[in-house]
């Protein structure tokens, strides 16, 4: 049986619809006139995972310039790896791994940067309503809590609740199996809840008003 | 509580607090990835181009300015000829009137006037000078030299 797990992505199963090979074939031909040095054509390649790369990148950063350039960079890496994308694959697995760990290292980057240059980081004052300072001291919360998580970890859990892979296509992105990705979410996901108990809450209660 | 409720809650929470890029930031991103075929890393040798062609360079001149030239070696000595002395000493003053032209009638008189004018400003010609004793007999000895040079040569 097909497993269809987010929109355009198909993992694994049964013979692939006519729509799927029309996909495939539209793929193929994209990434080849990318190869070629078409521009639109790399940019069409991507276009449809701009967005999830971008909220990657952001979770991953907290910084929308830094997430910008997250993405930027992700995707010239993938475009000097597209020549080793094995068709058939999910794509937005290929390109969601190259956000996440560009995403992380400039991460790095920036807060050995910040720490020299300034080492009490006031946070910023909000001249926003007070539900948009709550939202982003939420934002920040999770931030804080992923930062916690070993490096594999994080990957996992924002490829899992952000770019919405599915197991295969995590374990495609990360390099490992099925079976240790399904794994690693599964710990990833515990460590976060027991630290985000309260936001979860808060968010069940909003959504029930 | 199944092992699904956690992801689900979180999957929740993490979709309250993802960022979504604006129209303009997506445009952006777009135009990049245009870009991003035409802005191939440069190859890692290319890093190194500059420092070879001056090491090239370099390394040309060196071996250049060792070997003379067979222009350099039939280049005259700086040392002046007793004859190019002399020829030096004894060209003629340009003339005042251009090859070919005869001042004439008034034209010459008012010429010979200038002239009478000039004399009256200091002059700094060595021809114009009257040559002392010192200066004949240097003469004499390099016109000697001279003629003995020529019969020699």
């Amino acid at each position: 049986m097909a497993q269809h797990v987010c929109p355009n992505v198909f993992v694994t199963g049964a013979p692939p619809s006519d729509d799927r090979l029309g996909a495939v074939s539209l793929e193929h031909e994209l990434i080849s006139r990318a190869l070629d040095g078409d521009g639109r054509a790399f940019a069409g390649l991507v276009e449809p995972h701009l967005p999830v790369l971008y909220r990657i990148a952001a979770r991953a950063c907290g910084d929308r310039a830094l997430a910008e350039d997250a993405v930027q960079e992700a995707l010239t890496l993938a475009f000097e790896r597209l020549s080793g994308y094995e068709p058939g694959t999910s794509f937005r697995a290929f390109l969601a791994a190259f956000a996440v760990r560009r995403a992380q290292t400039l991460l790095r980057g920036e807060r050995r940067r910040r720490t020299r240059e300034d080492a009490s980081d006031v946070p910023p004052s909000l001249p926003n309503p007070a539900e948009l300072a709550r939202a982003l001291q939420a934002a920040q919360r999770v931030r804080d809590a992923l930062a916690t998580l070993p490096e594999k970890r994080r990957a996992v859990a924002m490829l899992r609740l952000d770019a919405e892979l599915s197991y295969a296509e995590i374990a495609q992105a990360v390099g490992t199996t099925e079976g240790s990705a399904r794994v690693l979410v599964h710990m990833a996901l515990k460590e976060l809840r027991q630290q985000l108990a309260d936001l979860v809450r808060e968010e069940e209660t909003s959504e029930e008003r | 509580m199944t092992d699904l409720d956690p992801e689900r809650e979180l999957k929740a929470l993490f979709d309250a607090t993802a960022e979504a890029p604006t129209g303009a930031q997506l445009t952006k991103l777009k135009a990049r990835a245009t870009d991003v075929p035409g802005r191939r890393r440069r190859p890692l040798w290319l890093l190194w181009a500059p420092f070879l062609a001056v090491a090239a360079g370099f390394f040309a001149v060196v071996v250049l300015r060792g070997k003379p030239g067979p222009e350099q070696a039939h280049l005259p000595s700086a040392t002046i000829t007793a004859s190019e002395q002399i020829a030096s000493v004894v060209t003629p003053a340009p003339s005042l009137a251009p090859p070919g032209e005869e001042p004439a009638g008034d034209d010459l008189d008012e010429s010979l006037a200038g002239l009478d004018d000039l004399d009256d400003e200091p002059t700094t010609d060595v021809l114009a000078a009257p040559l002392d004793d010192a200066d004949e007999e240097e003469l004499d000895v390099w016109l000697a030299a001279a003629d003995s040079f020529l019969e020699e040569g």
